[in-house]
């Protein structure tokens, strides 16, 4: 009945819905203009307007444009109300520990671990249930829903799973898996 | 170290775990936040990692990342923000309601009661409930499902019961058949004194047979019926009942499953559970009779023979279940390449006149191709190996009708057996055949209707989540509105709505202002209670709105929405909609008090015009004024009207705020809108910031305090001189 449904989980978050962006100007974002750096545990940013003045943001966020195909280009980055400050369009233009210091945000932000071996795969009621080992050697358990459709392919060889819970694994190379694994997987392929 | 442990756990007012760590990118961990009346502690892998006095601390904040949470506390000296830790989202939810709740304590001191939780997972088994589900569909008690099915077949018990009768008569007519064409061929056909055959006896036994074929074809007929009989009304029962029940359900309750997810299950999942109970159980239980009654026989007069008829069955069996495994995956891929390609065609064609503004009709006859011809591709290849490996199957089905042959025919040719015991057992033969290849099916057919079974008791076992009190009260609502201290989070998120307390009195024109998502839809949900508050409670003319009854309560509420919603049917019909008997008069008057007669007499068919699905032959503005005259003839005591005006345009709009000022004539109005000045007509404004009541007050009011609202007018204001400029 009512369009208006229930707010996206967290609230604060990248999500949520905040003041409106209304510039039309892409700013660019590179080693020229801006110095990054970690305070209490988030990306700080200062960085110089045009009018040479120098503005430190105590925490920023970034936000990639293309999660699904360029992990390290156009990259926003935005302030605590969500207001683009402006697009890194390559990480590689920052060097040393800055860029070490963005890579780790990004993927910190994005939290998609990396299955190396399908254990297990059954289908019962509509579900998928995956027995996995990821790269750092765990073994994750996770169920799928419809999973065709929540199996995202990347080109050719590399696919994104989300789970029911909205974690998301991602397979590198789908003919990189050893043959056991791709049999398990082939038939969503 | 037990009793530090103790202790520490009676200071600890609540706590919450996550499982990732704050600052190393793919770093697990297991971490826990707890709550102490003094400090919050945060412990990583066993070691605290941080403390912080509870009196420093503004408050916890959740923040989505991507697959994960951030937990950070803000300080109260320099507002600066920390990282605690972070969760994948399997304990997110969780996290995020212990952060609202925590919150509860920096503010106030004290812990709440508990905010309403639902599980996720199945206590038994771990696996994820489905969603909007909150039955595990391995753990359900299967016989306990059974047992409930009886309730609907019951009714027509005994017209199962007949048709499972008949069939067993069928069943003996045709054990009796082959019996029959034995004595024709052995004591007639073949006889080795044909002198000696009476002419008379012969022709009775062959009228006997086309009897026996008759009756035998009548009771098909009417055992058919019976379960037609029996199966379309069972199907009724079960839908009616599914859908009554979908009716009684919560907004919320239903909004967790998608419309498309209700109707199969009230459409599809009924079928199969009805095909299941009245066409292939008894089935099954007929078919295996017979198997095991004709087995017996053969069994006992030759038992050589019935080893020969059922030697391949096991292979056979094992072969089709193997190959169905097989031919499983082929077809899933089939099947997903046909949607691929269906989707792919209805997006072109939805999308018809953007692809031929843009002139990409080749490209887009190339990308139909590309779909299409992967689809015929998987449909060759499935075609062909099941057009190799089909005939092998059967043919070892059929091996064992040759064994039987050479064994028969060895026996008829050592005189142990005569033609007509021949044509007898293969008749018998076929009889078990077809049992058994049913046979290999029946693990899947049962697993469908389980599935469906669940999903159907899924919904009749929903927990109706707004329920009437006990003895409701039947409330004549006079229009006064009181909002006392309301706390409100749906499920999944965290708090929407914090201590709101707003008073509203009868008559009162009162406008809900704020950005996008501050809560003001959320708010009037809970005046309709489409939803319970969590904290603090509602009341009209200082009833709890929790005791009045529903279907009280909303019949005196009108509500206006954005997204105006006419049913298919006559324009008269949709108005009429409102008030159960409506005359044709009272639809004019308020036709006529909503501005939208004279537009609907324009219409060749007048108040006979039909409307779309959405009323698509209408409008924004047209379906608007619809929407306003249904509420009109509804006369409602409290309006509510939801962005009722912000899809039309400034012209259509003044016209639709003409019939709004009618309409809200005399009755409490609570309305939201965007735009600024369709509240021009309000008592009072009240403007919600954060899910908080921010300022209250009249316009002229709170312009002079020159707060959030004045800031808002003020962008309005730009942007409408500078749209004035444009223009």
């Amino acid at each position: 009945m009512f369009g208006h449904g229930r707010p996206p989980m967290g609230g604060r978050g990248p999500h949520a819905r905040g003041p409106v962006d209304t510039s039309t100007e892409v700013k660019r974002i590179d080693k020229t203009n801006a110095v990054f750096c970690m305070k209490n545990g988030f990306l700080s940013m200062t960085k110089k307007e045009e009018n040479g003045e120098e503005k430190v943001y105590d925490r920023v966020f970034l936000h990639r444009a293309f999660p699904f195909e360029l992990l390290w280009e156009y990259v926003s980055v935005l302030d605590s109300d969500q207001i683009e400050i402006g697009i890194i369009y390559k990480i590689d233009e920052f060097e040393g520990e800055e860029k070490e210091i963005l890579v780790t945000e990004l993927k910190r932000k994005y939290y998609e671990p990396v299955i190396k071996t399908i254990t297990s795969l059954k289908e019962r009621y509509g579900f998928s249930y995956w027995e996995v080992v990821c790269e750092d050697g765990r073994n994750v358990k996770f169920t799928m829903q419809d999973t065709f459709r929540n199996i995202i392919r990347v080109g050719d060889d590399r696919a994104i799973l989300l789970d029911v819970d909205g974690n998301r694994f991602v397979i590198e190379s789908i003919m990189g898996l050893d043959k056991k694994s791709h049999k398990k997987i082939e038939l969503y392929m | 170290m037990s009793e530090n442990k103790t202790n520490q756990n009676d200071a600890r007012l609540m706590s919450f775990k996550f499982n990732l760590h704050p600052i190393l990118p793919h770093g697990r961990c297991n971490g826990e936040v707890i709550l102490e009346k003094e400090k919050l502690i945060v412990v990583i892998d066993e070691k605290t990692e941080k403390e912080i006095k509870t009196d420093e601390i503004s408050e916890l904040i959740s923040e989505l990342g991507v697959g994960c949470l951030y937990i950070s506390c803000r300080m109260k000296k320099d507002d600066s923000v920390h990282i605690l830790g972070r969760a994948d989202t399997k304990l997110s939810k969780k996290a995020i309601k212990a952060v609202r709740k925590m919150n509860f304590f920096f503010e106030d001191g004290v812990m709440p009661a508990d905010i309403k939780e639902t599980a996720d997972v199945c206590p038994k088994c771990g696996r994820p409930y489905k969603p909007g589900s909150s039955v595990c569909l391995h753990c359900v008690d299967k016989s306990k499902t059974i047992k409930r099915l009886w309730k609907f077949i019951k009714p027509y018990k005994w017209f199962v019961f007949f048709s499972v009768a008949m069939f067993f008569g069928i069943s003996a007519f045709h054990l009796l058949n082959p019996y029959l064409n034995r004595i024709v061929v052995d004591d007639y056909i073949t006889s080795k004194n044909p002198e000696k055959i009476d002419i008379n006896v012969y022709s009775l036994v062959i009228i006997l047979l086309l009897v026996l074929e008759l009756v035998s074809r009548l009771l098909a007929g009417l055992r058919s019926h019976l379960l037609i009989y029996s199966s379309s009304r069972m199907v009724i029962d079960m839908r009616s009942m599914l859908f009554n029940k979908v009716q009684r359900l919560s907004v919320s309750k239903i909004s967790e499953r998608t419309a498309g997810d209700l109707m199969r299950r009230i459409m599809t999942d009924t079928s199969v559970v009805n095909n299941f109970l009245v066409s292939y159980l008894p089935s099954v239980f007929e078919q295996l009779t017979v198997m095991i009654v004709v087995g017996v026989f053969i069994f006992l007069y030759d038992p050589l023979l019935f080893l020969f008829i059922i030697a391949p069955t096991p292979i056979v069996v094992l072969s089709f279940r193997l190959f169905w495994k097989f031919m499983r995956t082929l077809f899933h891929k089939r099947w997903e390449a046909g949607s691929k390609a269906n989707t792919t065609l209805h997006d072109i064609f939805s999308g018809i006149r953007v692809v031929k503004a843009y002139g990409m009709e080749k490209r887009e006859g190339e990308r139909y191709e590309k779909v299409t011809r992967n689809e015929k591709e998987l449909q060759e290849k499935t075609d062909c190996i099941w057009s190799i490996i089909m005939p092998v199957l059967r043919f070892m089905m059929s091996f064992g009708e040759f064994i039987i042959l050479y064994y028969v025919g060895n026996k008829i040719l050592g005189g142990d057996m005569t033609l007509g015991e021949m044509s007898q057992f293969s008749a018998y033969a076929a009889m078990i055949y077809g049992p058994l290849r049913m046979i290999a099916h029946i693990p899947r057919n049962i697993m469908n209707f389980m599935t469906s079974c669940t999903k159907i008791f899924e919904i009749l076992d929903e927990e109706i989540d707004v329920k009437d009190v006990d003895e409701p009260k039947s409330l004549e609502i006079n229009g006064d509105i009181d909002i006392n201290n309301v706390s409100f989070g749906y499920d999944s998120g965290k708090e929407v709505l914090h201590k709101i307390d707003v008073h509203i009195k009868k008559g009162e024109f009162i406008g809900l202002v704020g950005a996008s998502g501050v809560g003001k839809s959320t708010l009037i949900n809970l005046i309709m209670r489409m939803y319970d508050v969590d904290e603090g409670n509602i009341t009209i003319d200082g009833v709890d709105i929790r005791d009045i009854s529903q279907e009280s309560l909303r019949s005196q509420m009108g509500v206006v929405l954005q997204e105006t919603f006419l049913f298919s049917g006559t324009v008269y019909q949709n108005i009429a909609y409102a008030k159960a008997g409506a005359t044709r008069e009272e639809v004019i008057k308020v036709s006529k008090l909503a501005g939208c007669h004279s537009f609907i007499m324009r219409l060749p068919d007048g108040y006979n015009t039909k409307v779309g699905e959405r009323g698509n032959t209408l409008s924004g503005g047209e379906k608007q004024r619809i929407a306003i005259a249904r509420a009109l003839l509804h006369n409602p005591k409290i309006l509510i009207l939801d962005e009722a005006t912000a899809s039309l345009d400034t012209e259509t709009e003044k016209q639709i705020q003409d019939a709004l000022s009618e309409l809200s004539k005399e009755r409490t109005t609570i309305a939201i809108a965007h735009r600024l000045s369709t509240l021009r007509n309000a008592n009072r404004l009240v403007v919600l910031d954060k899910g908080r009541v921010a300022e209250v007050g009249t316009h002229d009011e709170l312009m002079a305090k020159e707060g959030i609202y004045y800031g808002l007018v003020m962008a309005q204001r730009e942007m409408s001189d500078m749209s004035s400029l444009m223009n």
